[in-house]
C-alpha cells in the first residue's frame, strides 16, 4: 500500500514541473471506495489561506504563486499529504490524488462497544445512532457517540427513528418500529467502516433520510481494505470477550473481490447481574465486475445474538440490592440463569447491481430478503404465584403499608440474601403439579416474531454538469411478521393450559375459542398467533447544486405504505374481531426539504436546512392490542414533523467548530402503551393497553462543538447540548382492556375519550443538556491518550398520562373525588427530574508498525469516578387516581414508586488488533 | 500470505467458539434433596424415644386453644398431617387445612400462610409435618371459632410469612387419595372442621335454581353463600356452600339436578355458620333427578 503512495508522489511530482500557470486544480478521492472527498483542507505553505474540495472532491486553487512551494492535504481521520510543487506560469492539474485512511485513527472506530450494547432493549429508551456516529467527522457528534451514548442522551431529544440507516442504497429501519435493529449485524465493525453520513435534513445520495438524518454503509467487497485482521477485546460493560477477524482480497486479477468477516461476543454477565451475551456474527461479501460499466456484488450478514435482559428497578430495590442489580435471574444448575433471555437470529442477503452507464448517469439496483427470527423469553405463571423477588408484595414497603415492622424487617433479610428468581421454587411446582397428572403453573416460553422482508430499490445518480447532480430513487418493500408466543421449556412439569386466568367466565378465559382449554408442549404455540402484512412503495427526487459562494439542495418524497393485520386465533375476550383480517390501513406519506451552505469565506459558512414531512405510524402504534384483536387506533393519523435549523461552521487550521440551532415541531403523533392499573374509572384494576393521539410535541435548542489544535500533538474539544424537549399540547387518550362492561369499559372493552394534560410536560428523552471537555494528546510516537469531563443535566421521568386525565379526580360515579385537594393534586403530578451529574472517560492506545503488519492496542475506562447515576426512569402508570396516588406516595417507602434504570460504574474496554 | 491468514483465522475461531450456557433448563437434580433429608431426620426423631421431639396430634393441638388468645408452642412438637384444602381452583386463599388421617379424618386444622397457589407445593393430599416450636395457636379473627396455626398477631395469629414457611411445613414424598368421611347435613358438627366430607343426595334450593344463580353472584366482593337441602325425608336440614369471588367457577351455574360432593368444613368470615367449601367444582357430581 505504502508503495501505491510513493508512486503516486513520484508521479505528483513529475506532474509538477510540466511548466503551468497560477491555477491550481485536483480531486481528492478516498484510495479505498474511490468516492469524492469533501471538506479536504487543502494549503499552501506560503499562504494562510486553507481551500476546501467541494461535495465532489473537487478543489481549485487561484492564488499568485512566485515560487516553488508545499502542498498540503488534510482530512480528519486520513493520512496527510505533502508535494512540493515547482513554481510555473500556467495551470496545474493535479489529477486524482488518493488519501488513505489513518490506520491508527481508524483503530477508534473499531474498537467501540457502543453499538453493541442496545442498552434498554425493551424500552424507548433503546436509541443507538450513536453507534452511527462514531465515524462522523464532526466534533459534536463525535462526542455524542463517545462520550454521551451511555448517558442514553438522544441527538435534539428525538427518537432512533428519525434516523435512516442504509446498507448499500437499502434501508435497515424496521417497519414495526421504524429503529434499526442492530444486532443484526453487531460485531462486524471491520467491514461496515465504509459509511456515508448525512446529518438531520442534509441530501444524502441513497435516502429522503428522517429529521436525524441518513447514514449509508457501504459493503462492497472492492472496496473494503485488502489484508487480514484480527482482533481481541475484553470488557466488563456488555459482553467479557470478542474476537473479530476480518479478510479481504480488494479486486483480483480475474476481477473477483471477497471479504469475509466472523467475531464471537461472549460473557456470563456485563455490568448488570446475569446479562449473558452470547453472539456469533459472520459476513461474506463477493463482488465479481463484469466490465467497467458492471458490477455485481453480492452480500449476507448472519448475526446470531442471545442477550440476558436486565431490569429496571424502583428505588427500594436499588438500594437493597445495588445499581448491578437484575431481578430476571436465578441460580439453576450452579449458572446463573435468565429467564429472560433476547435472540435475534435475522440473517441478511442482499444482491447490489452498480452499472455506471455513461460518466454522467450511473444506476444502482438492490434487492435484500431478510428472514429469521425475534424472541424475548419470560416466564408465564397461569397457575403460579408471580416468580418475581421484586413482586410488590414481597418487599418491605408492602408490609411497611400497615406498620407491619417485623414482616418488613424479616422480607428485607429475605430479598438481600435472595432475591432472585427461585427456579428450584418453580420446578418444584410443576413437578408436584405432574406428579398429580396437573398441569403447569410456570412455564417459559418466548414472545416471537418471525419477519420475512422483502426489498428492491433502483437508486438513479445523475451529474449533470459540475454545478448539478440529481438523484433518484424508487422502492418497494413487503414485510410480513408472523407474531406468536411459544413454549421453551416446560420446567419440570408436563404440559400447560393455554388460558388467561385473569379473565371471568371459561368462554373469556380462553386464548382461542377454535381449541378451548388446549394442553401446550415444548414448540407449540399458545397466547396469541397473528400476522402483520406492510406494504410500502416511496419514491424520492433530489437535486443538489454546487457553486463558488452557495452549494444547494431540494428533495421530495412520496410513500404510501399498507398495514394488515390477519388473526388465527379466536380470543375468548374478543370473539368478533379477532380472528381473520383486519381493515387494510393505508397511508400516503410525502416529504419535501431543501437547504444550502453559503461559503463567507473559505473558512466560515453558514449552514440552513428546513424540511416538512409526513409519517405513517410505525405498526406497532397502529394496532391498539395486536395479540388479542384487530382494533386500530380510533383517530389514527399520519404524524407531521416540521424541522429546521441553522449553523454557523468555522474551519480554520487552529480551530474547527460547529454552532446549531435548531426547532423541530411534531404534531399527530400516536403512541400505545401497556400497564397494569389500580383505580380505573374509580376502583376498577386492569391491564390496560393506552391508546395516545393527536399528540404535538416540540424540540428546539442549541448544539456546539469546538476543536483547537493548540500544538501539533495537543488538541483541545469541547461540546453542548442545550434543549427543551417538551409535550406541546394536551393529547387524546382512551384505553383499551380485555375487562368488558366493567367499570369504565364497555362490551368492546373500551373506555371513554379523555384528554390528558400533557402540555408543557417534559419529554423522557435522556439528559436535555449535556456539555463535554476534554483533550487528545498524539505522540509522534504512535501513542495517543485522551480524558473527556461530561456534565448532564436536566433529566427527566417518562410520565404516565392516564393521571393526568380526568380519570385522576373522578370516582366510579364520574364526579370528582369528595376529598380532592387540589394542590396537593398538582404535587403529585409534579415531574420528577432526576440529579445532574458527571463523568470523566479516559482512552489511549499504541500502534506499532513491524515490516507490513500493524498491531494495536487501544483501552478506554468510563465513568472513572465511578459515578451514581439515573440514566432514565418511567412511572408505573399503576396508580391512576388521586387516591391510589396519594396513598402510594404517602409511604415513606411507596409500593408503585417510579422505576429507574442506572449507568454504569467504572468499566473498561481493552482491543488488542494485529492487521497484515 | 493467503495461507497464513486462513491458518490464523481458523485458529483464532477454534479459540473463540466457547460455550455460554444460557439455555440449560435441566431439572435440577437436587430438587429435593434437602427437605427430604429433613423428613426422614423428622421421622428418625420421632421414632426414636430418647429423642427430643415428639409428635402431637391434630386434636392434641386443636385442645391447647383458648378462646381469645394465641398459644406459643414452646416445645419441640411435630404435627403430621394430610392437606385436605387446594386453592387450584381460586376457592381458599393462603390458607391450607391438614387433617389427621387419608380416610375418614377425625380432625382438621388450619394453617395459615402468607402464601398464594399452595396447590403446587403442599397439595391435595401431600403428607406434611409441620414444626410447631415457635408457632401459635389461636383464631384469625376474634371468635370466627376456626383454631389456626400461624404467627403471633396480638392475641389472634396471623399468616407465617412467605420466608419462614420453608423451615415449619416439610413435605414427605408421600400424596394419598384422601377418603373423605360421609356424613349426614344433620351430623355436619364443629368437630369436622378442617375435613374432607362427604354426602350425598343433596340438591340447592328450588329458588336458587329457578333463579339460575351461579355460584357467586357478581355483586360479592369475597364470598356467595348458596343453601344445600338433603332429599332424604328423614332429613329436612340445610347446609350452606360458600364460594369465592375468586374461584375460577364462580361464574358457573349452579348444579340443577341431585348431587354428592365432597369439601371441607369451615365457618363463615365472623363464625356464625358452619359451611362447606369445594376444593374443585367437580367435586360436585350429580347422581340423578331433583327431589322436589
Amino acid at each position: 500500500m505504502k508503495k501505491t503512495i510513493l508512486i503516486i508522489v513520484v508521479f505528483l511530482v513529475c506532474f509538477g514541473t510540466i511548466n503551468s500557470q497560477n491555477t491550481l486544480t485536483g480531486i481528492i478521492i478516498d484510495a479505498h471506495s474511490k468516492i469524492g472527498l469533501e471538506n479536504v483542507v487543502i494549503r499552501i505553505n506560503s499562504s494562510d489561506t486553507t481551500y476546501f474540495t467541494d461535495i465532489n472532491g473537487v478543489f481549485s486553487i487561484k492564488e499568485n504563486i512566485k515560487d516553488d512551494f508545499i502542498l498540503s492535504i488534510s482530512l480528519q481521520g486520513y493520512e496527510s499529504q505533502k508535494y512540493p510543487i515547482e513554481y510555473t506560469n500556467e495551470m496545474i492539474d493535479l489529477g486524482e490524488i488518493l488519501l488513505y485512511k489513518d490506520i491508527f485513527l481508524e483503530e477508534d472506530i473499531s474498537v467501540i462497544t457502543l453499538t453493541d450494547d442496545e442498552l434498554h432493549t425493551d424500552t424507548d429508551a433503546a436509541d443507538n445512532i450513536a453507534g452511527l456516529l462514531q465515524a462522523s467527522r464532526d466534533v459534536f457528534l463525535r462526542t455524542v457517540a463517545f462520550e454521551f451514548s451511555a448517558s442514553f442522551f438522544k441527538i435534539r431529544g428525538l427518537d432512533a427513528s428519525n434516523s435512516k440507516l442504509l446498507i448499500n442504497g437499502i434501508e435497515m429501519n424496521r417497519v414495526f418500529d421504524g429503529r434499526a435493529q442492530w444486532s443484526n449485524w453487531g460485531g462486524l465493525n471491520d467491514v461496515l467502516r465504509n459509511q456515508e453520513f448525512s446529518t438531520s435534513l442534509s441530501a444524502s445520495n441513497y435516502t429522503f433520510g428522517g429529521i436525524l438524518g441518513a447514514t449509508n454503509i457501504n459493503t462492497r467487497a472492492s472496496e473494503q481494505r485488502a489484508g487480514t485482521r484480527v482482533s481481541y477485546a475484553s470488557s466488563n460493560r456488555s459482553y467479557v470477550h470478542r474476537a473479530m477477524g476480518t479478510y479481504s482480497t480488494g479486486m483480483l486479477k480475474n476481477n473477483w473481490a471477497f471479504t469475509f468477516s466472523g467475531s464471537r461476543r461472549a460473557g456470563i454477565e456485563g455490568f448488570n447481574e446475569g446479562t449473558s451475551y452470547n453472539a456469533y456474527s459472520l459476513f461474506a461479501s463477493v463482488e465479481k465486475k463484469i466490465n467497467d460499466a458492471h458490477s455485481f456484488n453480492f452480500t449476507s450478514i448472519f448475526a446470531p445474538n442471545r442477550r440476558g435482559k436486565s431490569s429496571a428497578n424502583t428505588q427500594e430495590v436499588f438500594d437493597l440490592k445495588g445499581i448491578s442489580y437484575n431481578e430476571y435471574w436465578g441460580y439453576l444448575n450452579g449458572n446463573k440463569t435468565n429467564s429472560r433471555i433476547k435472540e435475534v437470529v435475522e440473517p441478511i442477503f442482499m444482491l447490489n447491481h452498480y452499472w455506471d452507464i455513461n460518466t454522467k448517469f450511473n444506476l444502482q439496483t438492490n434487492i435484500s430478503y431478510q428472514l429469521g427470527k425475534i424472541g424475548n423469553s419470560r416466564l408465564d405463571f397461569n397457575g403460579g404465584a408471580n416468580p418475581s423477588a421484586t413482586y410488590w408484595q414481597l418487599l418491605p414497603s408492602f408490609f411497611l403499608i400497615n406498620n407491619n415492622f417485623e414482616d418488613a424487617y424479616k422480607s428485607q433479610q429475605h430479598f438481600e440474601t435472595n432475591g432472585q428468581l427461585d427456579w428450584l421454587r418453580i420446578f418444584d411446582a410443576n413437578s408436584t403439579n405432574a406428579s398429580l397428572g396437573l398441569e403447569n403453573s410456570y412455564v417459559l416460553y418466548e414472545d416471537r416474531t418471525d419477519d420475512t422482508l422483502i426489498h428492491a430499490n433502483t437508486i438513479l445518480t445523475a451529474t449533470i454538469n459540475e454545478h448539478v447532480r440529481v438523484n433518484g430513487k424508487l422502492t418497494y418493500r413487503n414485510f410480513n411478521s408472523n407474531a406468536f408466543a411459544e413454549v421453551i421449556d416446560l420446567l419440570g412439569g408436563n404440559a400447560y393450559l393455554d388460558i388467561n386466568n385473569f379473565a371471568d367466565t371459561e368462554k373469556q378465559q380462553q386464548n382461542n375459542l377454535l381449541t378451548p382449554n388446549r394442553l401446550v408442549g415444548v414448540g407449540d404455540k399458545f397466547r396469541y398467533h397473528y400476522n402483520l402484512k406492510s406494504t410500502i412503495a416511496n419514491g424520492f427526487v433530489q437535486g443538489q447544486f454546487t457553486y463558488n459562494k452557495i452549494d444547494f439542495y431540494t428533495a421530495a418524497s412520496l410513500a404510501t405504505i399498507s398495514y394488515q393485520r390477519e388473526g388465527f386465533y379466536k380470543n375468548g375476550r374478543f370473539e368478533n374481531n379477532s380472528l381473520g383480517k383486519s381493515d387494510r390501513v393505508n397511508f400516503v406519506n410525502y416529504g419535501l426539504k431543501s437547504g444550502f451552505t453559503y461559503k463567507i469565506t473559505g473558512r466560515h459558512f453558514i449552514d440552513f436546512n428546513t424540511g416538512f414531512l409526513t409519517k405513517a405510524p410505525t405498526l406497532r402504534n397502529t394496532f391498539s392490542n395486536a395479540r388479542e384483536n384487530n382494533a386500530v387506533v380510533d383517530g389514527i393519523e399520519n404524524e407531521k414533523q416540521f424541522s429546521a435549523d441553522v449553523s454557523y461552521i468555522l474551519r480554520s487550521p487552529k480551530i474547527t467548530s460547529r454552532l446549531t440551532s435548531y426547532y423541530t415541531g411534531i404534531q399527530d403523533a400516536t403512541e400505545v402503551s401497556f400497564f397494569f392499573a389500580d383505580g380505573i374509572g374509580g376502583d376498577t384494576t386492569a391491564f390496560v393497553q393506552e391508546n395516545l393521539s393527536n399528540i404535538e410535541k416540540r424540540h428546539f435548542g442549541l448544539e456546539f462543538g469546538i476543536e483547537i489544535q493548540i500544538m501539533p500533538t495537543l488538541k483541545l474539544k469541547g461540546a453542548a447540548s442545550v434543549g427543551q424537549f417538551t409535550y406541546n399540547n394536551n393529547p387524546n387518550l382512551y384505553l383499551t382492556s380485555d375487562e368488558v362492561n366493567e367499570g369504565v369499559f364497555n362490551a368492546e372493552g373500551r373506555s371513554k375519550n379523555y384528554i390528558t394534560n400533557l402540555k408543557n410536560y417534559k419529554l423522557a428523552s435522556g439528559p436535555q443538556n449535556a456539555f463535554s471537555v476534554g483533550f487528545e494528546y498524539r505522540d509522534p510516537n504512535y501513542w495517543w491518550f485522551g480524558a473527556t469531563s461530561n456534565f448532564f443535566s436536566n433529566i427527566y421521568v417518562d410520565v404516565s398520562p392516564l393521571p393526568r386525565s380526568a380519570n385522576f379526580y373522578e370516582d366510579s360515579d364520574g364526579l370528582p373525588f369528595f376529598n380532592l385537594d387540589t394542590a396537593l393534586a398538582n404535587k403529585l403530578l409534579a415531574q420528577e427530574k432526576f440529579d445532574s451529574y458527571m463523568t470523566v472517560n479516559l482512552v489511549g492506545g499504541k500502534s506499532w508498525k513491524l515490516q507490513d503488519t500493524y498491531i494495536s492496542v487501544f483501552a478506554s475506562v468510563n465513568n472513572l469516578l465511578n459515578t451514581i447515576y439515573r440514566t432514565g426512569g418511567f412511572e408505573q402508570g399503576r396508580n391512576a387516581n388521586y387516591t391510589q396516588l396519594k396513598e402510594d406516595t404517602s409511604l415513606e417507602i411507596p409500593v408503585f414508586g417510579n422505576k429507574y434504570w442506572y449507568g454504569r460504574g467504572t468499566t473498561y474496554f481493552l482491543n488488542i488488533s494485529y492487521s497484515f | 500470505m493467503k495461507t497464513q491468514s486462513v491458518l490464523i483465522i481458523s485458529v483464532f475461531f477454534i479459540f473463540i467458539s466457547s460455550c455460554i450456557e444460557d439455555g440449560d433448563f435441566k431439572v435440577p437434580e437436587n430438587l429435593h434433596i434437602a427437605e427430604t433429608t429433613e423428613v426422614q431426620k423428622i421421622e428418625e426423631a420421632l421414632n426414636n424415644t430418647d429423642s427430643s421431639l415428639d409428635s402431637i396430634s391434630i386434636k392434641g393441638l386443636k385442645n391447647l386453644f383458648v378462646r381469645g388468645r394465641a398459644i406459643e408452642i414452646t416445645t419441640d412438637l411435630v404435627v403430621v398431617g394430610y392437606v385436605a384444602s387446594s386453592d387450584k381452583s381460586g376457592n381458599f386463599f393462603k390458607e391450607i387445612f391438614i387433617q389427621d388421617k387419608v380416610a375418614n379424618a377425625q380432625f382438621g386444622i388450619k394453617i395459615a400462610l402468607d402464601l398464594t397457589n399452595t396447590h403446587n407445593k403442599y397439595n391435595l393430599g401431600r403428607k406434611v409435618y409441620v414444626k410447631l416450636k415457635g408457632l401459635f395457636v389461636g383464631e384469625t379473627r376474634f371468635g370466627d371459632g376456626i383454631i389456626t396455626l400461624g404467627a403471633k398477631n396480638d392475641n389472634l395469629v396471623k399468616a407465617v410469612s412467605l420466608t419462614e414457611i420453608d423451615a415449619v411445613i416439610f413435605r414427605s414424598t408421600e400424596t394419598k387419595q384422601l377418603v373423605p368421611r360421609k356424613i349426614t347435613l344433620s351430623e355436619i358438627g364443629s368437630s369436622n372442621i378442617g375435613t374432607l366430607i362427604k354426602i350425598e343426595n343433596v340438591q340447592f334450593l328450588k329458588e336458587l335454581i329457578d333463579e339460575d344463580l351461579s355460584f357467586t353472584d357478581a355483586k360479592e366482593r369475597f364470598d356467595t353463600e348458596r343453601v344445600i337441602r338433603s332429599c332424604l325425608e328423614t332429613e329436612l336440614d340445610s347446609v350452606i356452600l360458600e364460594t369465592s369471588s375468586f374461584a375460577d367457577f364462580k361464574f358457573a351455574p349452579l348444579p340443577k339436578n341431585r348431587f354428592l360432593m365432597q369439601a371441607i368444613v369451615t365457618k363463615t368470615f365472623n363464625g356464625s355458620d358452619l359451611v362447606l367449601v369445594l376444593n374443585a367444582k367437580n367435586d360436585i357430581v350429580e347422581t340423578g333427578n331433583r327431589c322436589d
